[in-house]
């Protein structure tokens, strides 16, 4: 017997979680030329497996995040196989509405920040601690999207903050803050 | 944890697709999977587990809840979808990492071939129709085709501020080389608005690869041409 699935339940699904898949990717590791890109992709493997989808009691975030973490690690095979564009891939991107310029910037600029940081850390340690500290997601709701002992969650958890932590400050003393303050003045001077 | 953190997660917390992202990447989806049904397994229906809609909706009605005598009414755990076990250090369960791997595979073709510029699919699918196997007349209807728009000068703007900050996140990251192909990319568009940081971020770069005479003259054409801007 088959039960064909409306378009609308489908679109329900994206709406309710495209912003979900975005951060995840993002804090994963996807460029953000790319985002866009693999976003699709996962909605399209979610399409194609959505009759294998089973509830075990957290939603579809937990199924999600499974197709998100192996297409983040398909794309990062991916460049690793093949050099960066030459100007990062952004001139391909679709550009979207943005707040003010300076605000966007700085924004961005923090995201890249965390991201550096968090690519210091193994992606199996990230991952739990971007669905705890960004998705909010509870200890056994992490063990069960990622199949885990909830002792492990905790471990890796805790790791992964100190690492964090410790990649943050390897950050601050390369790059300097006087890099972003210098950065800060010429944007609060406005673009031409 | 730190406050710096804090306000970072924060941050990223908000970090979501705008609604005019959102619509294009659905309309990507949409051409990629009109014609694919998606269907109900016969071993699920056998199961009893009732139809994907109800499924979804009790999902998103759980929400974040672990209640283990629900899960045990409603999970088959049989079925799920593997984690990555380079990542999690555990087996697939039921789907091969191959069989998943040519999923990508066939969904990347199939968007290459889908999304074939500059023809896009705009407007949604009606909320009554069905994914059926070859689109109907009325889904032809509702989805009409028309030639991409050129970008807009806030979109050209926004697309050239990605670029300097994906350029500052090279430099924050330790790779100049990078830094400054992209930031020389963004200034070598037409029509370049953030010419001022694009110059500044050059500057930084050739100071981390090494080239002071090349540092120095960028920062001699940004204080010549934007004395008002030069960082104090």
């Amino acid at each position: 017997m088959e039960a064909p699935v409306s378009a609308v339940e489908f679109r329900t699904l994206y709406d309710d979680h495209v912003a979900f898949v975005w951060r995840n990717l993002r804090r994963l590791g996807v460029a953000p030329s790319d985002v866009e890109d693999r976003v699709q992709e996962v909605f399209v493997v979610a399409h194609r497996r959505l009759a294998d989808y089973e509830e075990r009691g957290h939603g579809p975030r937990a199924w999600l995040f499974q197709i998100v973490l192996r297409v983040a690690s398909e794309w990062r095979r991916h460049k690793r196989r093949h050099p960066e564009d030459v100007d990062g891939g952004a001139a391909q991107e679709l550009e979207h509405t943005d707040p003010e310029q300076t605000d966007l910037i700085a924004r961005r600029e923090a995201l890249d920040q965390l991201d550096s940081a968090l690519a210091a850390l193994d992606v199996d340690k990230r991952a739990v601690l971007v669905l705890h500290e960004i998705e909010e997601m509870t200890a056994p709701e992490i063990a069960e999207s990622l199949s885990l002992p909830v002792n492990t969650v905790y471990s890796r958890l805790r790791v992964a903050r100190q690492q964090l932590e410790a990649s943050l400050r390897a950050q601050d003393r390369k790059s300097g803050i006087s890099l972003r303050r210098a950065a800060m003045r010429v944007i609060a001077g406005g673009a031409r | 944890m730190t406050d710096r953190m804090k306000e970072l997660f924060d941050i990223a917390r908000s970090d979501v697709p705008s609604h005019a992202t959102r619509d294009a990447m659905w309309s990507g989806i949409q051409t990629a999977t009109l014609g694919a049904p998606i269907a109900q397994s016969g071993a699920a229906a056998a199961k009893g587990v009732g139809i994907l809609s109800s499924k979804l909706a009790l999902g998103v009605a759980l929400g974040a809840s672990l209640t283990v005598g629900v899960a045990a009414t409603v999970v088959a755990i049989t079925r799920a979808m593997p984690v990555d076990a380079t990542t999690h250090g555990v087996a697939p369960r039921t789907l091969e990492r191959d069989a998943f791997d040519r999923d990508l595979a066939d969904t990347r073709s199939e968007r290459v071939e889908a999304m074939r510029p500059p023809v896009v699919i705009t407007g949604h699918v009606s909320d009554t129709v069905e994914l059926k196997d070859e689109p109907s007349k009325k889904d032809e209807s509702v989805a009409s085709a028309h030639v991409a728009p050129a970008l807009s000068e806030h979109d050209r703007l926004a697309r050239e501020a990605r670029m300097v900050s994906e350029a500052r996140g090279a430099l924050h990251r330790g790779d100049a080389d990078a830094a400054l192909r992209i930031v020389r990319a963004a200034r070598s568009q037409p029509g370049a608005r953030l010419v001022p940081e694009e110059l500044t971020v050059e500057a930084q770069a050739l100071h981390a690869l090494g080239d002071e005479a090349g540092a120095k003259r960028v920062e001699g054409d940004l204080a010549g041409r934007f004395p008002e801007q030069v960082p104090r």
